[in-house]
């Protein structure tokens, strides 16, 4: 993976801050939807209007709540043990060549793989629980972190690697002191698109072997024409993504070099 | 921290070697501690399948996710960049955009197959829709990002020979938003396989993502891994394909 | 000079490019210098001034010839100890602090690494941020600071495990004339209240003069030493040297002799 400069620009704080044209622009695309479906007389069980979307988040949540948490919570464990692993095996990989030469296209490899068919298989051993779900997040969204890391710590600074040779650090104060912080920004960068990862696995696997969870709730809704529903549980799937970029992003800020 | 630059043929050998001990080693536990065949099948079990179904299921199903995959992630590349490419001439599109085409990517577009069906039926453009969804965003977010950051002494170097705006776009903001651009089209391949896969899984109607789900609901698991190994063969390559074409493109690292 | 401190004797380097074609980038160098003192090294860009101090600081190996420092010699499979590198400072063309400690932790850096945690020397690194004005911002971020202050901090930051040997690659290379003056004259005075053995890269031949005892000339492809020049001055050294008719003919057989190679290397 690149050095994303991409991601890494558009902190959430920022956008928070200047948050008033995005808001306009949504408010637009919903105004825009709104009169669509009633000019063209839509009927509501194929696409719900954003007033019912409304209503259904309103009414809804009591009853979704035990399926948002459910969702959740998988996806934060999910991520935040692909964030562990990917880290810990980045400084592994980074520290011994050998193991750089093995592994490396073994994970490039590993995140190209849709987990998602992987789903139905592990269901077969480990049953319609949230592990199958928390474990085809982690090996999704762990590559991300893992590449884009490695590429961070083996490109430090030369000059600044200089400085610890120079005072013969040993591998472990010159990883703590220059390596990590230099490439904090690169592991961040991981952490930003491995939460994209872990979203859309986590909630396609719930869709595709799901008995709880949003996304097994979107085809209940469906299924009986709530369609309304069906978009306020995309809603909150949606929420959750603002939640862990932000949560990325405040973290992020927080480093200032 | 460094690390020693070994030999193009150590990097060769490395992976392939660590991958044959794997498979050894799957198939050497299978044996060893008895594994249902159910639960997980042997290496050579899934070999066998693979050869035997593979003129009569396995490729029609591959031809079929490579036909999603590929139509969806060629819609997406032009979009996510026409996208990009109109925003990033106004300030105001810029700031706009840019928070709903995150919210957008991270937002994971199967949720929304299930209500396509609605208008579509089971229609093969489906699964090309979402894959198109799933892809661009994360196209157009990174190649945005890539064409805001250009430095202000370039654009005043192209302002200086009297070049036009679109002239210096192209010769400018694009090259120099390169590694950018392939950031997003490396990460819009991984989701484009996995988008196609899931859509495969919930709509059905052939590919490889209903020919796992097919088998794993008949208990053929030997069938099942073996579209698994192909639909990761695929992936592999469509991101071995974007990386190639970005060693050609960025000739400058 | 007394006995000797610091010899390299036939210190060669060759380095491989990326093809397998080797440069030979230092041959047959040699140098004594006792203890105390302070040599330059002076010569074109390239001629490898800077590999032979960190071949002195073991950051590069030499391919050939041996290193003694204060009676303790190493070469290509002879390391240094660790004990040996803590008594030797490096200070860097860049400032290189880390962004991401504050000036004093930067400072302390050294002293962290080598496992020195007590007030005492806590109390060495607030001396040395005094010495050159800087304690205020002993809680600032290299960021939030100038770079004359940044090259200051650097410096201090290479002699603050007080080291009996000090190397300096061309550490004011890149401030300008006025802050140059002052920090060489800080550096003279803290040479004499330590006592330290300092050697000092630079390609300025007036600094080379004004500062140091005795000069190397370089000169490059390969990179060796053509000349040695003492430097015969009054202590204290000041200003005021610059416009002695003495120092100005110390300056120009210096600049005649990296001229000289300039002009040859044209044909």
């Amino acid at each position: 993976m690149e050095k994303n400069y991409a991601l890494k620009n558009a902190p959430l704080v920022k956008i928070l801050g200047s948050g008033i044209p995005p808001i306009v622009l949504i408010v637009a695309l919903l105004a825009f939807w709104q009169i669509s479906c009633v000019v063209r007389d839509i009927p509501t069980w194929m696409l719900a209007r954003p007033t019912a979307v409304g209503g259904a988040l309103a009414s809804g949540f009591g009853a979704l709540l035990p399926d948002i948490l459910s969702t959740y919570a998988n996806i934060i464990i999910g991520f935040a043990l692909a964030v562990a692993i990917g880290l810990a095996v980045a400084i592994l990989i980074s520290s011994f060549s050998l193991l750089s030469s093995a592994l490396t296209p073994l994970i490039i490899a590993l995140c190209c793989i849709p987990m998602v068919t992987l789903v139905p298989m592990m269901m077969l051993v480990l049953g319609t629980g949230p592990n199958v779900k928390i474990i085809a997040i982690i090996i999704q969204a762990f590559p991300l972190v893992n590449l884009n890391s490695v590429v961070a710590f083996l490109n430090v600074s030369p000059e600044r690697l200089e400085l610890m040779q120079s005072l013969k650090a040993n591998r472990v104060q010159s990883f703590l002191y220059c390596v990590f912080p230099d490439g904090i920004h690169g592991v961040f960068t991981g952490i930003r698109l491995a939460s994209i990862m872990a979203m859309v696995t986590g909630v396609s696997s719930e869709i595709i072997g799901g008995n709880a969870g949003l996304g097994s709730r979107i085809i209940y809704f469906i299924n009986f024409s709530k369609t309304a529903d069906a978009f306020s549980c995309i809603i909150y799937i949606a929420v959750l993504g603002i939640i862990i970029y932000g949560v990325i992003s405040i973290i992020e800020s927080r480093v200032k070099w | 921290m460094t690390t020693k630059p070994k030999s193009k043929l150590f990097n060769i050998c490395a992976p392939i070697a660590l991958i044959i001990l794997l498979v050894i080693v799957w198939q050497i536990a299978c044996t060893a501690f008895d594994i249902s065949f159910h639960v997980l099948p042997k290496p050579a079990e899934v070999g066998r399948a693979l050869l035997e179904n593979f003129p009569r299921t396995i490729f029609p199903d591959m031809m079929a996710s490579v036909k999603v995959m590929l139509a969806g992630y060629c819609i997406a590349i032009p979009l996510g960049f026409a996208i990009a490419a109109f925003s990033s001439q106004f300030n105001l599109a810029v700031k706009s955009i840019m928070p709903v085409l995150i919210i957008l990517m991270l937002t994971p577009m199967a949720t929304l197959v299930p209500i396509f069906k609605l208008f579509l039926g089971v229609d093969p453009t489906l699964k090309i829709i979402i894959v198109v969804l799933q892809c661009t965003p994360v196209i157009a977010v990174n190649s945005l990002s890539g064409f805001i950051y250009v430095p202000q002494a370039k654009k005043d170097l192209m302002r200086a020979l009297g070049c036009r705006k679109w002239e210096s776009f192209f010769r400018v903001t694009v090259p120099g938003a390169m590694p950018q651009i392939f950031t997003g089209l490396k990460l819009g391949c991984i989701l484009c396989t996995i988008a196609a896969m899931s859509a495969d899984i919930s709509v059905g109607q052939g590919g490889l993502g209903y020919r796992i789900q097919v088998a794993s609901s008949l208990s053929a698991t030997d069938l099942a891994y073996a579209a698994i190994v192909i639909a990761a063969i695929l992936g592999v390559v469509l991101y071995m394909a974007v990386s190639l074409v970005e060693t050609r493109v960025i000739t400058w690292k | 000079m007394e006995k000797p401190f610091v010899t390299i004797e036939n210190v060669s380097k060759i380095f491989q490019t990326r093809n397998r074609s080797s440069i030979a980038a230092l041959k047959d160098i040699n140098m004594q210098f006792g203890k105390g003192g302070f040599v330059s090294i002076v010569g074109p860009s390239g001629c490898g001034k800077s590999t032979i101090i960190r071949m002195i600081d073991d950051i590069i190996k030499p391919t050939a010839g041996a290193i003694t420092v204060d009676g303790f010699t190493y070469d290509n499979n002879v390391p240094i100890s660790k004990e040996r590198v803590q008594k030797m400072g490096f200070i860097f063309q860049a400032p290189n602090l880390y962004p991401w400690f504050t000036v004093k932790q930067n400072v302390m850096l050294p002293l962290k690494i080598y496992g020195k945690h007590s007030q005492e020397y806590d109390e060495v690194a607030d001396r040395l941020l005094d010495s050159v004005n800087m304690l205020g911002y002993a809680d600032a971020y290299p960021a939030e600071i100038s770079g004359g202050m940044s090259q200051r901090i650097g410096v201090i930051r290479g002699m603050v495990h007080e080291p009996e040997i000090l190397m300096m690659d061309e550490p004011y290379g890149a401030l300008d004339e006025s802050t140059r003056e002052q920090l060489n004259m800080e550096l003279l005075k803290i040479w004499k209240d330590t006592g330290m053995t300092i050697i000092f890269i630079t390609h300025n031949v007036e600094e080379a003069v004004l500062l140091s005892e005795r000069v190397y000339v370089m000169e490059s492809h390969p990179g060796r030493i053509v000349a040695e020049i003492n430097i015969e001055f009054d202590q204290p050294r000041t200003l005021g040297l610059l416009t002695e008719e003495k120092f100005g003919r110390y300056c120009m057989e210096i600049e005649n002799l990296i001229g000289k190679i300039d002009l040859s290397k044209v044909k």
